[in-house]
């Protein structure tokens, strides 16, 4: 057997961060300015999954710790930041991947809620939208949810599938209710 | 576990492991996943539909992987969907197993000459109605994929070693209307594997592990 890699070798700051908790339970990362140390061998795939240096993070804890210090910069870069350093990481689609969704209600009074891989739990309303982007590749829509400042999760096909029972059309778009917003997937006439 | 990395093991514990007689799945239609109760008896109300699959065992030289197909979005049923090559068991087929070697000759292109059966899977009942009769067979290299594209938009492998992982069995939910649906999911890469297929790769895994 290979000896296991120490996988939060590259982060200094981890365990300081990880105890460091704001107002809604994540380290305020949004407050701390660190000077950038490059980019880490760290990739989190389309499945979801948590890679370093090629391995899978196996250990569930581990992964939630580095989600929970995880920033999405304006620069449209992924950074894992804690109160010493700032490094870059690989972000193959969206960081998250939203795994349990929950419907309650109907139309207009219509909730919908999602929990991720990493055990962010989101309602779908204004401070958490939802998305629907075109995939060039199959025609087909990708739906997102953000989990919090510009970190989103895709959602599997799984869920997609309820979602779309779950919609409707006004003003010539098909889409879904949540938290009394309506959120478009599609205009209505390009619908097969 | 030899029987994830060499061929003639696996081939051995298969035929202990699996079921030898079409009967014993046949007679008693069940989900094999045993996560939800409600979905079973509701599909039982509604006519179920006889179908089988092959779940085919490809050995290349470095290591066993599974076959599996993804399914067009514009199909009826199950579109989209990451699928074993199968459908429903016509009125022609001998057997269910005569079904899948026709469905993976019409939807892969791989012809019977390269496929050794070893055994049956639970059948597994979906939610649409359809009773679905797993075959486990081991296929040989040689073969020409030729994807009916149709049906078909897409044959791909995964490493029996990462299907056969419990670890990488997950249960994800859906709750509609306070009615909780569990299932199965196995994220592999840019494919999400789930539902009935997702809950027949585990229940190998759980045959395989378990006996013998």
């Amino acid at each position: 057997m290979a000896t296991p890699k120490d996988i939060s070798a590259p982060l200094a700051g981890i365990s300081e961060a990880g105890r460091s908790k704001g107002p809604d339970g994540t380290p305020p990362v949004h407050l701390w300015n660190p000077p950038f140390c490059g980019d880490i061998d760290m990739k989190i795939a389309t499945d979801g999954t948590w890679y370093y240096m090629n391995s899978p993070i196996g250990r569930a804890e581990l992964v939630k710790l580095f989600a929970s210090v995880l920033r999405h910069d304006e620069d449209g870069r992924h950074y894992l930041v804690t109160p010493v350093e700032k490094c870059a990481i690989k972000v193959e689609d969206a960081p998250f991947l939203a795994v349990r969704m929950q419907i309650q209600g109907s139309g207009q009074n219509q909730t919908i809620s999602f929990e991720t891989n990493v055990d962010d739990t989101v309602t779908a309303d204004k401070d958490h939208p939802l998305r629907f982007e075109k995939e060039a590749a199959t025609d087909g829509l990708k739906p997102y949810v953000l989990v919090r400042a510009r970190l989103e999760a895709l959602v599997t096909r799984a869920l997609f599938y309820d979602l779309v029972e779950s919609g409707s059309i006004e003003d010539g778009w098909y889409g879904v209710w949540s938290s009394g917003i309506f959120w478009p997937m599609a205009r209505a006439d390009e619908l097969d | 576990m030899n029987w994830i990395k060499d061929t003639t093991a696996f081939a051995t514990k298969a035929k202990h492991c699996l079921n030898s007689d079409i009967d014993s799945t046949a007679s008693a239609p069940v989900r094999n996943d045993d996560l939800n109760k409600r979905r079973q008896m509701q599909a039982k109300r509604g006519t179920v539909r006889l179908a089988a699959v092959l779940v085919p065992i490809i050995q290349r030289s470095d290591a066993m992987q599974i076959l599996l197909t993804r399914r067009r979005d514009d199909l009826p049923d199950h579109s989209g969907q990451i699928a074993f090559p199968g459908g429903k068991v016509d009125a022609n087929d001998s057997s269910p197993l005569a079904a899948a070697l026709r469905e993976t000759r019409e939807e892969v292109g791989i012809t019977s000459e390269y496929i050794t059966p070893l055994g049956y899977l639970d059948s597994y009942l979906t939610g649409t109605g359809f009773n679905i009769i797993p075959v486990v067979a081991m296929v040989h290299e040689g073969f020409t994929l030729e994807p009916e594209i149709s049906e078909v938009a897409e044959i791909f492998e995964v490493p029996l070693q990462f299907l056969m992982n419990p670890e990488n069995h997950h249960i994800h939910t859906k709750t509609i209307d306070q009615i909780e649906w569990d299932y199965y999911a196995m994220p592999y890469g840019d494919h999400y594997i789930w539902g009935a297929t997702a809950g027949i790769i585990h229940n190998l895994y759980l045959r395989m592990s378990n006996n013998g």
